[in-house]
């Protein structure tokens, strides 16, 4: 997909819109397959983001400044007997294009209801 | 632990990031294979994942599909230099996906041949290669299965 400088991709705006949501609920940080489940469950699709399209979207937002990334103590994967994972958090600049995204998503269907409400 | 099919998909997945990640920034591709690896751990570790394929053609499908980001995202932090190395690449990387998806693809239908699953039940047994030269040798023995005597 061809992009503007700056422009979010679909995928891009729901991730920002996603880990909006799980930072509301307590979840700071988020690492790539559990973004990958909440997205395929907020979505209700059958399947998972596929590796390259998600982990290179993700690089994509820490590269404009709307996530941070960092990896784990790697004192918690050895203790769990895992791979260690990379980190991200939203950022203030993340958090922003999360709402802004909302505004556009919610927009046509808030001038419909207008629209249907007015007098004629 | 999932079946051979779910390590031959996830054999595939190992391969081909390795294979895209191949000369470039050393930090920046053990940081890509980690990342994958860490999902691939996930993944198979999640007795939640409700889905319509099984765990194995979920990871393939998902590998597959991700393919031209991989590509677009190793152009992205693109230091293969000159052309006679890019076309290298291009080629390396079409011909291992070809082969790649032709050795695997048969695993999914009945009566996976018994020589090809020596070697996922070789790759499955393997840990993930820390460095080039362990990843070869896993390479080499694993090739060496193909032909164990039944």
């Amino acid at each position: 997909m061809r992009r503007k400088p700056g422009q979010l991709v679909p995928l891009e705006r729901t991730i920002c819109v996603t880990a909006a949501r799980l930072r509301r609920r307590g979840g700071i940080d988020f690492y790539g397959y559990e973004i990958a489940k909440t997205l395929a469950d907020a979505e209700d699709r059958p399947l998972l983001t596929a590796f390259g399209t998600l982990y290179r979207a993700l690089g994509r937002l820490e590269d404009m400044g709307l996530l941070e990334s960092r990896w784990e103590d790697p004192e918690i994967p050895a203790r769990e007997n895992r791979p260690g994972r990379r980190l991200y958090t939203l950022t203030a600049a993340g958090e922003a294009a999360a709402d802004h995204a909302l505004n556009l998503a919610t927009q046509p269907a808030r001038k419909r209801a207008r629209r249907r409400l007015a007098p004629a | 632990m999932r079946s051979p099919l779910f390590a031959a998909a996830v054999g595939a997945v190992r391969l081909w990031t390795r294979l895209y990640t191949w000369r470039m920034e050393p930090a920046l591709g053990a940081a890509r294979r980690a990342e994958i690896e860490s999902d691939l751990w996930a993944c198979e570790h999640d007795d939640a994942l409700i889905s319509p394929l099984s765990p194995a053609l979920h990871v393939f499908v998902r590998f597959l599909r991700g393919i031209p980001d991989d590509l677009g995202w190793r152009v992205e932090h693109d230091d293969l230099g000159d052309d006679l190395l890019r076309s290298r690449f291009v080629v390396t990387a079409a011909v291992a996906l070809i082969v790649a998806t032709f050795w695997t693809l048969p695993l999914f239908g009945q009566g996976a041949p018994s020589r090809r699953l020596n070697v996922l039940n070789c790759a499955r047994a393997s840990a993930p290669a820390q460095t080039g030269d362990e990843f070869r040798l896993q390479v080499v023995t694993c090739a060496g299965a193909f032909f164990r005597p039944e």
